[in-house]
């Protein structure tokens, strides 16, 4: 089968079982997805599918073999990397390629104005620190890391209306 | 020069853990690894007869005692894996399935037959339970009872008393990363990259256990995902992994899945802890009772410490402190963060709080008038104390001043409001350790090490980020074959550090993750004295330290800095591996204490012997220490909204006031701080292992049933600190920082939730079924 990562396709012989994760983490070297629960549950496995936020683990490789999958590798020098190193958003660093992948395509969605589960009608403001929680909620921190993630967030999102990428 | 120590340096390893390039156990290419997935127990007591593979599987190998090789014993009869028929908990590693593809192996896990002769099993700790005993001693070596005065006559004769009982549940550790091993043999020498918090000790179990010297195990372990206690000695995972290898002949590389993680890593034990309080109506006590039941497995004896912080936090002339345990078909409990203080000072804390009530007295005054001169149990004078001080300077950054004490009185629309405050303390030690400082020629290549080189980059001491443009480095890690380390941070032109809103106070890690060319060069490492200029040299710093996110690896360069007077950047910090310098286990708050103390040690020896290497030895002066009257004190203050119709409970505002000695870094210090109230947090409303009396099975084993903090639940947090000396612990006078966060920090909301809604919960997590009943006027 193939897999088109970070702009690179890959030809691949793969067990048809082989989730996505597990064809980034145990057959193209891509380590930088991490494996928290492989249910679904923590999102330390969020990469961007076509642009959109996904776990990782609870998808098919061999059913995702035409969409661009883009990994925290192919985020390099993204605002949001650069705002978890300014505001301290991370301890032990597990969940953080999930955060950062996953912080990247929220902000695509709210981009887009895109509402979540607190947006109240008529509210613009997408990205007050509320929003970001509630839009991060999918990917879990143990470290308690969640304080300093949302300043970050807030840093990239201001930097990326600065400089439209 | 400006002191390294305290300043709020940026994670050496920041750009690594931004970029996805930071390796983890089960992340080091291994040509023809094959995979094992570990067969678990369905029952919880009984004998294993027999193992059966499909043969419609492909595997290389299927073990269990039947077939395994003999292991030697060690003290932790949970690494005698595959070695006995006997089944002692639902969830006990009972068989090893390797095969080439991690699919076939967990197919194969599935698939396996277990003939098993089932037996009876009792899983319900409960205080009246007619097996229930008091250890020879707690955890790690206190006695299991102290007592002193006459408490029963003090408790009759008190003006005032509480008399409570507080439950709290099984609670996971749950690292975001779970437990994993990749094991490989080279002849007779093993080499495990492991995800642990003390590679050192590891290294020493793996050898006892394959019969092996010292020399012939390495255990590598650069970036941990958390351990929280879980990770503290070698599990199950390591010890299959390096059976597996050595009988496939092939790496095996053995990552546990989630619910493999609330079983045979530990957890918190449950608790039921009995409290009693005499006191006089001006609020002095004259009786302090503390009573704790917890349990252990059939397999090995854990007695949590449960009661031992009640031994040092509050004066009274009668006191008495107990432990009682029971053996259940259940896993082993193990420690997690805190272990013993956190749920022995959520029941004392939340006691207070019910005594502070019933006097109808400010709960912060009623504990400063309790504050002891000395340690209450032995007299010992404490090396610092500040708990009033944290209580005082809390409440005034917090706002506690105006609060009505009487519960029930603050209405916001649907939603109750009340605030709560608890004390927070935690055992202030240290460790034998062993570090070495070598003398690098000046601007000469940090020789290329698989293992943990990290260099402090273009950061200089005092936080300031050097100009962008003569930085070259990125937060060069050696470990070969590392594509483009730093550099995958900055590729895209990141912003210079000057641009960065943090640059003045907080340093911008900018400036590491911005040296692009260098770091892309490929595994090769540039030194730092390359990029400053400088001309004192570089050192570098090694130690069997693991780094599980505390920033153990920034503040140790931190502290060799100081201690040889030179600039952070100077400094080439090597960790997270057991073929370096021996030593002690990431865990009981220790680390920095420990390890900086040897850093601090041989950098002051290579100073005084002039020559290119010291090493040094800590074992000695710590043996030699006092160990009482040493701890850190904290007080939490927390608001919380309780949704008058639904029960749902809010927490607005939290905020940690902490007396820590010296504080070596304030950036990583205080998220580590934020991160221990935030698992108080969870402790308090939503973490609970939901116990399955007939299966002996926690039921919620996943993430998504056992309920964690997550992003939409931490709203306004924070955490400052005291400035406080203390010459007698340590070299650097630090304490410890990791665990006191979640020491106090439930309590401080339960006692919050009672200010709100006059309902007083005694068992944790306060869910909504506990509060509705009663929240309805």
């Amino acid at each position: 089968m193939r897999l088109i990562v970070n702009g690179a396709k890959h030809e691949l012989d793969l067990d048809p079982r082989t989730t996505v994760l597990d064809a980034l983490r145990e057959h193209l070297g891509l380590t930088g997805a991490k494996k928290g629960c492989d249910h679904g549950q923590c999102g330390a496995c969020t990469v961007l599918l076509a642009g959109r936020r996904v776990n990782s683990c609870l998808l098919l490789a061999i059913a995702h073999q035409d969409t661009e999958i883009t990994t925290v590798e192919g985020l390099a020098g993204h605002p949001v990397q650069q705002g978890f190193l300014d505001h301290d958003g991370f301890q032990c660093g597990y969940c953080t390629p999930g955060q950062i992948c996953s912080a990247a395509g929220m902000l695509d969605e709210v981009a887009q104005g895109r509402p979540s589960a607190v947006t109240e009608p008529h509210d613009h403001d997408l990205l007050s620190d509320t929003e970001i929680r509630e839009r991060m909620s999918g990917n879990l921190c143990r470290c308690g890391a969640y304080p300093n993630m949302v300043p970050a967030i807030r840093q990239a999102a201001a930097q990326a209306q600065e400089t439209p990428r | 020069m400006t002191s390294a120590i305290g300043a709020p340096l940026a994670r050496l390893e920041g750009p690594l853990k931004v970029s996805g390039a930071a390796k983890y156990a089960a992340e080091y290419p291994q040509d023809d690894v094959a995979y094992g997935w570990i067969v678990t127990s369905p029952v919880p007591h009984g004998r294993l007869r027999s193992v059966i593979a499909d043969p419609a599987d492909t595997v290389l190998a299927v073990l269990w005692h039947g077939n395994a090789p003999r292991i030697a014993e060690t003290d932790d009869p949970e690494l005698a894996v595959l070695q006995s028929d006997r089944i002692a908990y639902r969830g006990q590693p009972v068989a090893l399935v390797v095969a080439a593809t991690l699919e076939q192996a967990r197919r194969a896990a599935q698939t396996v037959q277990l003939d098993i002769e089932e037996l009876g099993h009792d899983a319900v700790l409960r205080a009246d339970h007619p097996e229930l005993y008091t250890p020879e001693q707690v955890n790690p070596a206190f006695p299991a009872t102290t007592s002193a005065g006459d408490v029963e006559t003090a408790l009759r004769d008190a003006e005032v008393a509480v008399d409570v009982v507080y439950e709290t549940p099984a609670l996971h550790n749950n690292p975001m990363e779970p437990h994993a091993t990749i094991a490989r043999w080279d002849g007779d020498a093993l080499t495990a990259f492991d995800s642990n918090q003390h590679p050192s000790g590891v290294a020493a179990t793996l050898a006892e256990v394959f019969s092996l010297q010292p020399d012939q195990v390495r255990v590598v372990t650069e970036h941990v995902g958390g351990g929280f206690g879980s990770k503290g000695t070698a599990r199950p995972n390591a010890v299959l992994a390096a059976m597996g290898a050595k009988v496939v002949g092939r790496p095996v590389k053995v990552a546990l899945p989630r619910q493999q993680m609330f079983t045979m890593v530990g957890h918190r034990t449950p608790t039921i802890q009995r409290i009693r309080l005499g006191a006089s109506r001006d609020g002095i006590l004259t009786a302090i009772d503390h009573q704790a039941t917890s349990q252990t497995s059939r397999l090995f004896e854990f007695a949590e410490q449960t009661a031992v912080s009640t031994r040092h936090m509050y004066a009274a002339p009668n006191r008495h402190t107990t432990h009682r345990l029971l053996r259940l078909d259940m896993p082993t409990p193990r420690w997690m963060r805190a272990p013993g203080e956190a749920p022995g000072m959520f029941a004392l804390e939340c006691a207070m709080d019910e005594l502070a009530e019933k006097l109808g007295m400010d709960p912060i005054e009623l504990r400063i008038r309790n504050e002891p001169d000395a340690e209450p149990e032995d007299g010992t004078p404490f090396t610092s104390r500040h708990y009033v001080e944290c209580l005082r300077q809390g409440a005034r950054r917090f706002g506690w001043e105006d609060r009505d004490p009487r519960p029930r009185r603050r209405r916001e629309g649907d939603w109750w409001i009340g605030t709560g405050v608890a004390g927070a303390t935690y055992p202030t030690m240290a460790q034998p350790s062993v570090a070495r400082v070598r003398k690098l020629p000046a601007n000469t290549d940090t020789p290329t090490t698989p293992g943990a080189t990290t260099t402090a980059g273009a950061l200089t001491a005092d936080g300031a980020p050097s100009a962008a443009g003569t930085s070259t480095e990125g937060s060069a890690v050696t470990a070969a074959g590392v594509p483009t380390a730093g550099g995958a941070a900055s590729a895209g032109g990141a912003p210079s550090a000057g641009s960065a809103p943090s640059a003045g106070s907080a340093p911008s890690a900018g400036s590491a993750a911005n040296g692009g060319g260098a770091a892309n060069g490929g595994g090769g490492t540039v030194s730092g004295a390359a990029a400053t200029g400088g001309d004192a040299g570089r050192f570098e710093v090694a130690i069997g330290a693991a780094d599980l996110g505390t920033g153990a690896r920034t503040i140790l360069a931190q502290i060799a800095a100081d201690a040889l007077g030179v600039p952070v950047s100077a400094i080439d910090i090597r960790i997270g591996d057991s073929s370096l310098p021996k030593a002690s286990v990431a865990g009981g708050s220790s680390g920095s204490a420990s390890w900086g103390w040897a850093v601090t040690g041989a950098c002051r020896e290579l100073l005084a012997s002039g020559g290119d290497e010291a090493t040094f030895d800590t074992t000695e002066l710590i043996q030699q220490q006092e160990t009482e009257g040493r701890h850190a004190f904290g007080a939490h203050f927390a608001e919380v909204r309780v949704d008058a119709v639904t029960g749902e409970v809010r927490v607005s505002r939290m905020f940690g006031m902490f007396a820590a000695g010296r504080i070596l870094n304030a950036r990583t210090a205080r998220s580590q701080f934020l991160g221990g109230m935030i698992m108080g947090m969870g402790m308090a409303l939503h973490e609970e292992g939901v116990l399955d009396p007939a299966f002996a099975e926690w039921v919620n084993h996943d993430l998504a049933e056992y309920h964690i903090p997550a992003h939409a639940d931490v709203e306004d947090i924070d955490a400052a600190w005291l400035d406080e000396h203390d010459d007698q612990i340590n070299p650097m006078g630090s304490k410890g920082i990791g665990e006191i966060g979640i020491v106090g920090s439930p309590a401080a909301i339960v006692n919050a939730i009672w200010h709100a809604t006059g309902i007083r919960v005694r068992d944790l997590p306060v869910r909504l079924d506990k509060l509705l009943p009663n929240l309805m006027e």
